[in-house]
């Protein structure tokens, strides 16, 4: 029964067969979730595909198509490494990891600003946002602490500790600012504290305090209109006030014309004479409804349902406390993300710049979602008790 | 292997090696159930919203993409010229440099666009917001703003595009009028098109913004003149910027109309009218303590073998440059003022007068071809006539004539003759024998328009019993037609009234042996290559079978009116008559309360007329004094004869 499943541990006497052959040897066929693998792969592929739709009028075409095919190889790397080594001995380095994440994002902090926010880490080929690596050392390190309580935390100590670990990253996000990747910290941690075992008393009192917090600053008038503009514009450079409903306006356009098939992949107005605003990041998916109408757009949902799914499942099935948080971390945070996106572009959702895993352009969120697939696909893996 | 057990809602399958006490079990299953069911709700909700959208609205959302990205913009069509008879343009187009707007490209944007553009033309915003209100294109037309701007405004909107999402700088067609006001009623003025007549014209590809002729021969002629509007379909990006030509249909010319109006003849018909009037108005009023108001004025010149109207001219005129790019609402308020007497009427066609002496020929030649008189039937003037009913109300001459024949009847304008032609009109129709005055009155065309292809055109009056009848249907005491109802007739007074265009076709209609070609303006339909395309045929109305002794008669009598013992005798006096005889006759015609009305209508040459002339001056004065003056000037003009220096007033009728 437990043939073929190798040991966490090196063998000595596997070192000196190849490194691929060895990484296979890594991977039973029998137990890696082949349906999460696929959706990741179809997503990502999918993302390459509309991100080269959307962005051939720019010059040059195949710029960021180029980069995206880089950021997939690099990502479908990154994810066959992160299931390569037994997840569970990442517990032990959970607080340097995000000790890293934070220091991180302290420098970022000192980054020249790019259109008014110090997002990035300016190096050679491109630019990573701490951020984006934040929210996994985040869902580690909260995992991790879930874990070590044997996912009962009743004392209001260690929900305060938790509220802690995730208050801090987010404060900084906040700072930097990204109001999106903020948001996703904070759901993140509401849905790892809500299958972590927090009490649900605890999880009210902290949905009221910030349900108070939001009506209080915004519908008591304590901000007057402008300041409120003004915030909006702080936390999310990227939403020009004045035309927000419009760029809504022209994305609802651009889903609703697609209608049943779409106007056909590269074609459709509004993505190609820019009606859709940031049509390559947080706007991907009006271009999927325009393009690919309401098939192409079911397919994506139906891909996105599925990688949920499988997620939901792995972490179910996981073997231990740490398995379990971990997936549904990253499966809370893929939720949130698609949802938040695709509703915004849909009209449903406010505009928060929140990008929509594997879809829209980007290295970092690319990698990252690649690694928690990778991650995901370790915990399915190893359900099983290990015989060695 | 254990695929099927562990597909399903299980918690901890059986291989899993961690464990917790059962109640924290029961606690996390229910946990887990509520993110399952989050991430359930979520993906119907988001399944839901799509398929609203694309299959439920998609329509709608497709065509609001379209709408987005695709520019329509007309290119307007230059409208036909309008030509004098000779090939002399009278109306022509120009590019003129101006701004518009498409007020749904505004947007949002308008209120900051519309101030923007205010500051620019230093127009009022309010000025500028009624025009695009007051417009009812359905948003995509370009509503006018302002015509002839400076060209540095044009520069200025071309540089700062971002400022101007919707507006329009460039240039477009416009009229362009060089001679002012010259035959301004016959050409007649542009405006929007109402929603009325938008209604009634939008099966012949009429839109809502078009201009149109709204009199005139721009109003007759529209159809021909304003050519296709040609478009231009664009499609732009989000910035407005124009990427590439969809469909361009290029604007057909509109196509030239060369009206049977002569420039020159005109020019000097409105001014001969215009001496007419300022003689009148020096003119003391023997009744009044005033002199003569002359409210208004019209002449009419045409030739009587083709219906061609070669001169129409009306008093007060009006500049058609003024209505260039849309009247402005002060110079309509002026337009349209009582104190300015309506300069917009075409007053040839839209005046009802009483005809006064001018209508004689008609119970003449009536009564001559009844038989009842001849020409030179005897009569007694002793200024007054009292036969039968008349004994109590005596009817009077304008003078005293004595004994006279119906020949100088005619000459002199003799009222009893004409009294005593009416009355037996009246007793005769009473016996029912031969055919009432009404009749023949109707046979020379009056009573209904003439059909000139002018619009606005009126009918005149032509009494009659039934007539009578039906007009006092609320006053049965006023219903009875009296004697004097067909004496007042036959001297062209009472209840008839005549367009000054009207007489000059009855006049018209003598000359030309009884054969009445209609009236008319347009001469032929040119294209662009100056191809004629269509050409107005004569079209003979009626032939009266008169007699031609009749006619030559009644002609021979009116050749004697600027002559001898004439009403117009002192006013042509030095006219080479011998060389162009002249066969006219004055008319003064009253409405109660009102200064006389001073006509004249002639045609000559007499032996082989060649030009109609009618002269109306209202409240201007007797027939001989002013109006005939006028008529005079024009025949010199007409025939190339030497000018009176000083045109002496005839007086009397």
């Amino acid at each position: 029964m437990m043939n073929g499943r190798t040991s966490t541990e090196f063998s000595p006497g596997l070192v000196r067969q190849s490194l691929p052959r060895e990484l296979l040897k890594r991977f039973p066929s029998r137990s890696v979730d082949k349906l999460l693998l696929f959706s990741a792969l179809a997503l990502g592929v999918f993302g390459v595909l509309m991100i080269f739709s959307a962005t051939r009028a720019d010059n040059p075409a195949t710029y960021y198509l180029k980069r995206q095919l880089l950021f997939l190889i690099v990502g479908v790397v990154v994810m066959f490494l992160a299931a390569s080594f037994d997840y569970r001995k990442m517990m032990p380095y959970s607080r340097i990891i995000y000790a890293i994440s934070i220091g991180l994002l302290l420098v970022v902090m000192v980054t020249p600003a790019r259109g008014g926010a110090h997002r990035w880490l300016p190096l050679p080929f491109f630019d990573p946002q701490p951020s984006e690596f934040a929210k996994i050392a985040v869902i580690i390190m909260l995992a991790t602490f879930f874990a070590d309580r044997h996912m009962e935390i009743g004392s209001n100590r260690e929900f305060l500790q938790a509220l802690g670990i995730a208050g801090i990253p987010m404060f900084l996000i906040f700072l930097e600012p990204d109001l999106g990747v903020t948001l996703s910290v904070f759901v993140i941690l509401l849905g790892m504290l809500l299958i972590g075992g927090a009490r649900l008393r605890q999880l009210a009192v902290l949905a009221a305090g910030t349900a108070v917090a939001v009506v209080a600053a915004l519908g008591l008038h304590l901000l007057k209109s402008y300041q409120v503009t003004r915030l909006l514009v702080f936390i999310n450079p990227d939403m020009d006030p004045l035309h927000a409903g419009y760029n809504l306006m022209q994305s609802k356009i651009a889903i609703g014309s697609g209608q049943l098939v779409g106007r056909g992949l590269f074609r459709g107005t509004q993505t190609n004479l820019k009606f859709i605003p940031a049509h390559h990041t947080d706007f991907i998916f009006s271009v999927v409804g325009e393009q690919l109408g309401f098939i192409g757009g079911t397919v994506l949902l139906a891909l996105f349902a599925l990688l949920l799914w499988r997620s939901f499942k792995i972490a179910l099935t996981a073997r231990d406390p740490f398995g379990t948080m971990l997936a549904v971390g990253i499966l809370v945070m893929f939720l949130f993300q698609i949802v938040v996106n695709v509703g915004m572009t849909m009209g449903i959702m406010p505009v928060t710049g929140i990008t929509l895993p594997f879809m829209s352009y980007g290295g970092s969120s690319l990698i990252v979602n690649f690694f928690c697939v990778g991650l995901l696909l370790n915990i399915g893996m190893r359900r099983f008790p290990q015989g060695t | 292997m254990r695929i099927a057990k562990r597909a399903g809602l299980k918690l901890r399958p059986a291989e899993t090696t961690y464990s917790r006490p059962d109640s924290s079990e029961e606690n996390l299953r229910r946990r887990v159930a509520i993110l399952g069911i989050i991430i359930v709700t979520a993906f119907v909700v988001l399944f839901a919203r799509l398929w609203f959208m694309q299959i439920v609205s998609g329509n709608d959302y497709r065509k609001r993409a379209e709408g987005n990205s695709i520019r329509e913009i007309s290119l307007e069509a230059p409208r036909g010229r309008i030509l004098d008879r000779n090939g002399q343009v009278i109306v022509k187009n120009r590019n003129a440099p101006t701004i518009s707007v498409v007020p749904a490209e505004m947007g949002d944007e308008r209120k900051a666009v519309v101030s923007r553009l205010s500051r620019l033309l230093g127009m009022g915003v309010d000025e500028i917001n009624q025009k695009i209100d007051k417009s009812q294109s359905p948003n995509q037309r370009a509503v006018l703003i302002r015509n002839d701007v400076g060209e540095d405004d044009i520069t200025y909107v071309s540089e700062h595009r971002q400022e101007f999402p919707g507006v329009i700088a460039g240039t477009r067609p416009v009229r362009d009028y060089p001679y002012a006001s010259l035959a301004a009623h016959v050409i007649g003025y542009l405006g929007e098109i109402s929603p009325e007549a938008l209604e009634e014209k939008k099966s012949k590809g009429y839109e809502a913004g078009d201009e149109i002729g709204l009199s005139g021969i721009e109003n007759t002629y529209d159809e021909e003149l304003r050519g296709r509007v040609g478009s231009l379909r664009l499609e732009v990006d989000a910035q407005g910027n124009s990427i590439r030509e969809i469909s361009r249909r290029e604007p057909a010319a509109g196509v030239s109309v060369r009206t049977t109006i002569d420039k020159n003849v005109q020019e000097l018909v409105e001014a001969s009218l215009d001496m007419g009037v300022q003689m009148a108005r020096a003119r003391q009023d023997a009744e009044s303590p005033k002199p003569y108001q002359a409210t208004g004025a019209s002449a009419v010149v045409m030739d009587p073998k083709t219906g061609e109207v070669i001169a129409m001219a009306s008093y007060p005129s009006y500049d058609l440059n003024s209505f260039v790019g849309g009247i402005s609402e002060k110079m309509w308020q002026e337009l349209i003022a009582p104190a300015n007497l309506y300069p917009l009427n075409n007053r040839a066609i839209m005046s009802e007068i009483p005809p006064g002496s001018t209508f004689k020929v008609v119970p003449a030649l009536a009564a001559l071809t009844e038989g009842t008189f001849d020409i030179h039937s005897p009569f007694d003037c002793n200024h007054v006539f009292t036969t039968g009913e008349f004994k109590d109300y005596p009817k009077t001459c304008w003078s005293t004539h004595h004994h006279l024949d119906l020949f100088n009847g005619i000459i002199q304008s003799c009222d009893v003759v004409f009294y005593n032609i009416g009355y037996n009109f009246y007793n005769r129709q009473k016996d029912i024998q031969g055919r009432p005055l009404w009749e023949y009155a109707r046979d020379f065309q009056l009573g209904k328009a003439t059909g000139i292809d002018l619009t606005s055109e009126m009918n005149g009056r032509i009494p009659s019993p039934e007539w009578k009848k039906e007009f006092n249907k609320k006053n049965p005491d006023f219903q009875v037609w009296y004697p004097g109802d067909t004496v007042n007739m036959a001297i062209g007074q009472g209840d008839i009234l005549t367009t000054p265009l009207q007489m000059a076709y009855v006049y018209a209609g003598i000359a030309n042996g009884g054969k009445f070609v209609r009236p008319h303006v347009m001469k032929t339909l040119e294209d662009v290559d100056g191809e004629v395309v269509n050409e107005a045929e004569p079209e003979v109305a009626t032939e009266l079978d008169m007699g031609p002794e009749h006619l030559a008669q009644v002609t021979q009598a009116l050749t004697g009116v600027v002559q001898g013992k004439g009403t117009a005798a002192a006013t042509f006096e030095g006219f080479p008559v011998n060389q162009v005889p002249v066969a006219g006759k004055t008319g003064t015609s009253e409405i109660m309360g009102k200064q006389p009305t001073a006509w004249f209508c002639c045609f000559a040459p007499a032996n082989d007329p060649k030009y109609v002339v009618a002269v109306a001056i209202e409240q201007g004065g007797h027939g001989g004094e002013s109006a005939a003056p006028v008529a005079r000037r024009i025949l010199e003009g007409l025939f190339d004869l030497p000018a009176q220096g000083e045109i002496r007033p005839s007086t009397g009728d």
